[in-house]
């Protein structure tokens, strides 16, 4: 699947401007940025809800760029999931099967099988409006992959669920993408949904792809302060000659005792400390006035470390990185 | 709400006073219709069921029903096609006009009749007379179409805007020609929305008669113009009473079904 030069633009506003991007055969993408970043118009110009104001689309080496949604091979999974609500749970799995002329036997087979892989098995006679938006999402998911689309798009599935909900939601996505090897194309404002799913990332802001790469990139390697802020907590350090660089919070350790001279080190005062379970996060403003927001992990030893405390904060020279 | 209880007791009255001022004459009228009196009088002197009879088997009363019933099944039938499609035009696109439009065709119902009939009549007098078309039947239907209209867009706009367009994007998603969308997800969205908007046009149509006078031929009539016409006149009381309780059974049956199906199914869906 691949984007040429895509542009939308709605009377005076650029939704999307001159985005390309080859998504590969079998990968997880995710496009991520926040609300108003384009990603959701870039996907409704791939299933073909909107038209692009220029640019090509293509799906399997074709351009498919002025074909309706009902001709292009990919299927969305809405984020208000769109379930026909006059039909039955199986009627809505069947319903792609069913306008393409399959036969009632073996459309009903296949969405018995359809709704096993969501484990929702036995629940076909029920009504949508009779289950849980857990429930709901995974009926989305089956009327979909029963259609074995080549691309499957899903516009911020996971958005109404509950946290815990959403954490195993977002494992079972993964393995059933692995399963059905389709490519995914995954919409989301939520960075850590973006970095535990995906293969890769495209960032959104104001239309364009800011940065595109593997998760581990995007975080170590962020390519703009939009990135480094937008991913994660960025903390930005000028150096004695006037030049900034970068640290992540978990690269920068925090002690109570003066370690011997080293040159990657910041003494200063700890301000706050907050406990989030598996990490403690330390605020520290350092003597030139910088504040520091560094992560440690809870079960470190960190009795000395309290507001007002004296600290010293070092980092490994292979933690810093610099954005352009 | 906690309501002190002699409040209650005061509204409980009131709605109790209320409803029989309304009820209780329409009572009257049924009980009437099998009184064996010829004139209104209460209690009835004795039961009959003579006047049921004379007014099923009254030639004036007969032909007027079935200029009624053709008139109100023309009317709902041209508002049908007509509501749903300014409906779809104006809540599925956006152009140039478009909330003047929306205006324009709810008016009618807010309009008083004598003000549309006279119109009517003056419009059908210097453009359709010269075409030898006179005043008669289709006149009629003309000038019921254009309330008639106003329920049916109002049910459809409201039922168009509840569902929004995902359903339709969902469908197409999933492989559906725009044919089979209509037939397969909108019709049966908005199916209980029309069923509601053209039994209420059928009622509206039905006893109209300040727009139908203006707008119908001699010799052509109506069952509320046979009605007016007749109540007066002292030997047809009896049967113009039995019309009339006739009609109110009548009347009960869609106005009940229109309730129960203006509850839609979408809605039943939680959120949507």
């Amino acid at each position: 699947m691949r984007l040429q030069g895509v542009s939308k633009r709605f009377a005076d506003v650029v939704a999307v401007d001159d985005v390309t991007l080859d998504v590969h055969d079998g990968e997880f993408l995710t496009l991520l940025g926040p609300s108003g970043s384009g990603k959701t118009t870039v996907l409704r110009i791939v299933a073909g809800f909107e038209n692009p104001t220029s640019g090509t689309v293509e799906i399997a080496g074709r351009d498919v760029t002025s074909d309706p949604p009902y001709l292009r091979d990919v299927n969305t999974v809405f984020q208000d999931y769109a379930l026909f609500p006059h039909m039955s749970v199986s009627e809505n799995v069947e319903y792609g099967l069913r306008v393409k002329g399959v036969d009632r036997g073996r459309r009903a087979a296949a969405a018995a099988k359809a709704l096993a892989t969501v484990e929702l098995a036995g629940l076909g006679s029920r009504k949508p409006s009779q289950l849980s938006g857990g429930q709901r999402q995974r009926v989305a998911l089956a009327r979909a992959l029963i259609n074995e689309p080549r691309v499957l798009l899903l516009d911020e599935p996971l958005g109404a669920l509950d946290l815990k909900l959403r954490r195993q939601m977002q494992l079972e996505l993964k393995s059933i993408q692995r399963q059905f090897a389709i490519t995914f194309i995954f919409v989301t404002h939520d960075q850590e949904e973006a970095l535990t799913m995906s293969d890769r990332i495209a960032i959104f802001d104001a239309g364009r792809i800011v940065q595109l790469g593997s998760p581990q990139e995007i975080y170590e390697q962020p390519a703009t302060s939009f990135v480094a802020d937008f991913i994660g907590t960025t903390n930005t350090l000028t150096t004695q000659t006037g030049a900034a660089f970068c640290l992540r919070p978990e690269r920068i350790s925090v002690s109570a005792t003066q370690p011997t001279a080293q040159v990657r080190m910041r003494a200063g005062h700890v301000t706050e400390t907050s406990y989030l379970g598996a990490t403690r996060t330390v605020l520290v403003q350092t003597d030139d006035g910088t504040k520091l927001t560094v992560s440690v992990p809870a079960q470190a030893s960190t009795a000395d470390i309290t507001p007002g405390a004296r600290v010293w904060c070092t980092w490994e020279d292979t933690a810093e990185f610099i954005i352009r | 709400m906690l309501i002190p209880r002699h409040v209650r007791r005061v509204l409980i009255g009131v709605t109790a006073v209320v409803l029989l001022f309304i009820h209780i004459p329409l009572l009257v009228v049924l009980v009437n219709s099998f009184n064996t009196s010829r004139v209104f009088g209460w209690p009835p002197r004795g039961l009959t069921t003579q006047w049921w009879s004379r007014a099923v088997e009254n030639e004036g009363v007969r032909s007027a029903l079935l200029t009624s019933i053709k008139a109100a099944s023309a009317a709902t039938v041209l508002a049908l096609v007509l509501g749903t499609m300014t409906a779809f035009a104006v809540s599925r696109y956006r152009f140039f006009g478009r909330s003047v439009i929306s205006l324009v065709v709810v008016l009618p119902i807010a309009l008083p009749g004598i003000v549309t009939g006279m119109a009517l009549n003056a419009a059908f007098t210097t453009t359709l007379k010269p075409l030898g078309i006179g005043f008669g039947l289709f006149t009629v239907i003309l000038g019921h179409t254009t309330f008639c209209v106003v329920v049916v867009f109002n049910n459809v706009v409201a039922r168009l805007q509840r569902v929004g367009v995902s359903l339709q994007e969902a469908s197409a998603d999933l492989g559906a020609r725009p044919w089979t969308t209509a037939r397969l997800v909108t019709f049966p969205l908005l199916r209980s929305a029309l069923v509601a908007g053209g039994v209420l046009a059928f009622g509206l149509s039905f006893d109209e008669i300040v727009v139908t006078t203006f707008t119908s031929g001699p010799g052509l009539q109506t069952l509320p113009q046979w009605i007016f016409n007749n109540l007066f006149r002292p030997n047809q009381g009896p049967i113009v009473n039995a019309v009339a309780a006739g009609l109110l059974l009548l009347s009960v049956a869609p106005i009940w079904a229109a309730t129960k199906l203006s509850a839609d199914p979408a809605s039943a869906s939680g959120r949507l």
